[in-house]
């Protein structure tokens, strides 16, 4: 298990640093001149180029990515060039917001897709069945932020007043009312993502259903219910954890939208502001952050899949694969 | 026994398990699949009765309805399924699930894929004790496990543990048949194919084990095969399906000696003898008919080597008691003596 954890750590690395180099180079080829937008088009010429050196932008490309990296290693992110402050402590700032939103957004993945899946597979082919499939249908191919502006029409125009749907109350402020603010962007970062766990429960329930070992259990007088929840729900879960540990990655990614709909100041809402003044140091810093986690959470996954399935766990500890 | 019908027929009472006119339909895509038809059997203690029919002619799902193991929107009808006395039928779900690794078991053909893969072989044996053996206390489970799998010569200790991928399929299926026999109730074992998936001397230690199985329990035996030596070896009786349908039924000697039915009549000529003689192999033409097919005759007529004419087109023919072997067969051809000892044995 150790040996398993350490190889997918180290193998991660390669992985992120490809993501560094081409989300560097991709942003320094974008159009637009953070100087240029740090001290106006007004500026005297003297200005600019000071803040040119400044923001180490007369470097050649490769020698700032390698500066830039170089402090990454040592775990500085570079500063601001907007607020002069450092980029980890505006990451620390805005990520237990985000993470709100997405641990609230898997919550609801979990609690409303997987029975859905199940109750989709008990009842197959039945008209529950067909309006759960459709709804997961039409969950899924509707984007994110069309769900979100839906709310935002509904909860802002047609019914005003029962739930927030703009800005964001601090969590430590008040519990409640922080929770209420999150719930709508919530839900519309999960609607998609409901619909696709519902639809694979349901595969994986009714592929496991028709595994001998359920007939062999129901031979031998098992009860039905522990049936459906023992032997069938936990092995067709497996397919669908291995897809929610992607999913939290586009949760995190997705948030960018939802969060600028919506008008909460999280790590997408960053992302954002920071590139429309290419503030560098911040827009890579979020990127690189979000690349991590997304990279982590796999390797987590990966490793409760060995945890759930016997053979992957036992191959691994007898040296075999 | 509490049908009027059965008490006039209780010359049979050593039967343990008698299941008449057993129908079955599954469905798919919302039309009905009729996948048994006509089944009728007869099981008497310490019997092994043989059930052969082509894939896909009902066999398991005969066997399943039995136990009762099928769900909506399958739906199993049927005269009556007796067994020890009692109808299966009248029985609540509850009761029908003791009833179920209780009295009556079943194992299958692909031993590896009857255990949860991701359960310890020890955690699914005690599970079946806790069901089916209230005589013992949970501390005394392991104990008997081993016992248990000692019987069908497996060394447990210190593989309770283990999980189903690290045995063989030949170890597993014999786990599989300690794990049905665990029940003291038992009476009568349902083996669907339990040798296809292993190799000739594993499969041989696994008849012989049944064999044993039958004679110290005196267990009761309905064994679905394609391999019609291994009917020849294991057992007393035979039941012939086609298409869903029960078309003969013989003594285990008759049925190669005199089979009745042409269909059976063609399945044996199709084996292939041994050293073969160089002459062409035998085989049955055409294929079974659709499930969903309108039959109005003998579903077998299209392929049969000796169909007799239009009554084979247009009336289907009823389970015939055979006079000279004291067996059954759905033909028109039997209740004339003459024309069915004629052509079916000059093969
Ligand atoms: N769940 C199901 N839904 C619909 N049709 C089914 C279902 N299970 C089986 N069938 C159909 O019923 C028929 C009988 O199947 P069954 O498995 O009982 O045959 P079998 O005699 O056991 O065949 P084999 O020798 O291949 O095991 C087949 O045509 C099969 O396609
Ligand atoms: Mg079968």
């Amino acid at each position: 298990m150790l040996r398993m954890t350490v190889s997918r750590l180290v193998s991660a690395v390669p992985v992120l640093l490809l993501i560094s180099i081409v989300a560097f180079t991709l942003l320094r080829l974008a159009p637009g001149d953070p100087a240029l937008l740090s001290v106006g088009l007004e500026a005297p010429p003297e200005a600019l180029a000071k803040a040119r050196a400044d923001m180490r932008l007369d470097d050649p490309m490769w020698m700032q990515y390698f500066t830039w990296l170089g402090d990454l290693v040592r775990g500085d992110l570079g500063t601001s060039y907007s607020d002069k402050s450092p980029v980890t402590q505006t990451i620390a700032d805005r990520l237990p917001i985000t993470l709100q939103l997405a641990v609230m957004a898997l919550f609801m993945i979990i609690a409303v897709g997987v029975p859905l899946g199940v109750i989709s597979a008990l009842r197959a082919n039945t008209f529950v069945d067909q309006v759960i499939r459709v709804g997961s249908l039409a969950g899924i191919s509707v984007p994110n932020f069309v769900v979100a502006l839906f709310l935002v029409l509904i909860f802002g125009w047609w019914f005003p007043g029962y739930m927030p749907y703009q800005g964001y109350t601090p969590f430590g402020e008040n519990m409640v009312e922080s929770l209420r603010s999150t719930l709508l962007p919530a839900f519309a970062l999960a609607a998609p993502q409901i619909g696709l766990v519902a639809r694979l429960t349901r595969s994986s329930m009714l592929e496991v259903m028709g595994q001998e070992y359920v007939s062999a259990a129901r031979a031998m007088g098992v009860r039905e219910r522990v049936i459906i929840w023992k032997d069938t729900l936990r092995n067709a879960l497996l397919p669908v954890i291995t897809v929610l540990g992607v999913q939290t990655g586009f949760l995190l990614g997705g948030s960018v939208v939802v969060e600028t709909v919506f008008g909460i100041p999280g790590l997408g809402r960053l992302l954002v502001e920071s590139f429309t003044i290419r503030d560098y140091p911040i827009t890579i810093g979020v990127m690189m952050f979000i690349a991590a986690v997304f990279v982590f959470v796999n390797i987590v996954v990966d490793l409760l899949y060995g945890v759930i399935n016997p053979r992957i766990r036992i191959g691994y500890a007898s040296g075999k694969e | 026994m509490t049908n009027p019908s059965t008490a006039a027929t209780a010359v049979e009472t050593d039967e343990v398990l008698r299941v008449t006119d057993l129908r079955t339909t599954y469905q798919f895509r919302g039309l009905p699949v009729p996948a048994v038809k006509r089944f009728s059997l007869s099981v008497k203690p310490g019997e092994i009765v043989g059930l052969v029919g082509e894939s896909g002619s009902g066999k398991s799902t005969a066997l399943k309805s039995i136990l009762g193991m099928l769900r909506p929107p399958a739906q199993v009808e049927a005269e009556e399924i007796i067994l020890t006395g009692r109808d299966l039928r009248s029985l609540s779900e509850e009761e029908m699930r003791k009833v179920r690794g209780g009295e009556m078991a079943m194992i299958f053909q692909d031993p590896i894929n009857s255990f949860n893969p991701s359960w310890t072989i020890g955690s699914q044996f005690r599970r079946v004790l806790s069901l089916h053996r209230p005589d013992l206390e949970r501390k005394e489970y392991d104990e008997e496990i081993l016992r248990l799998l000692k019987g069908v010569g497996i060394d447990g200790r210190g593989k309770l543990n283990s999980y189903p991928f690290q045995f063989s399929q030949g170890q597993l299926q014999r786990i599989m048949i300690a794990v049905a026999c665990a029940s003291k109730e038992l009476k009568v074992l349902l083996a669907d194919e339990p040798t296809t998936s292993l190799d000739v001397t594993i499969e041989a230690q696994v008849l012989e084990l049944l064999r044993t199985l039958r004679v110290e329990r005196n267990l009761s035996m309905v064994l679905v095969t394609h391999d019609l030596s291994v009917v020849a070896e294991m057992c007393d009786k035979v039941v012939v399906m086609y298409a869903g349908q029960v078309v003969e039924v013989a003594d285990v000697f008759n049925l190669f000696e005199s089979p009745q039915h042409p269909y059976t009549q063609q399945l044996l000529q199709a084996i292939p003898g041994f050293p073969h003689d160089g002459e062409r192999l035998y085989a049955m033409r055409g294929a079974v008919p659709g499930l969903a097919t309108e039959i109005q005759g003998c579903w077998f007529a299209d392929r049969c080597d000796s169909k007799l004419g239009s009554i084979c087109d247009t009336t289907p023919p009823p389970l015939y008691p055979v006079t000279a072997t004291g067996g059954l067969a759905a033909c028109h051809r039997v209740p004339d003596p003459a024309i069915a000892g004629g052509e079916g044995k000059n093969s």
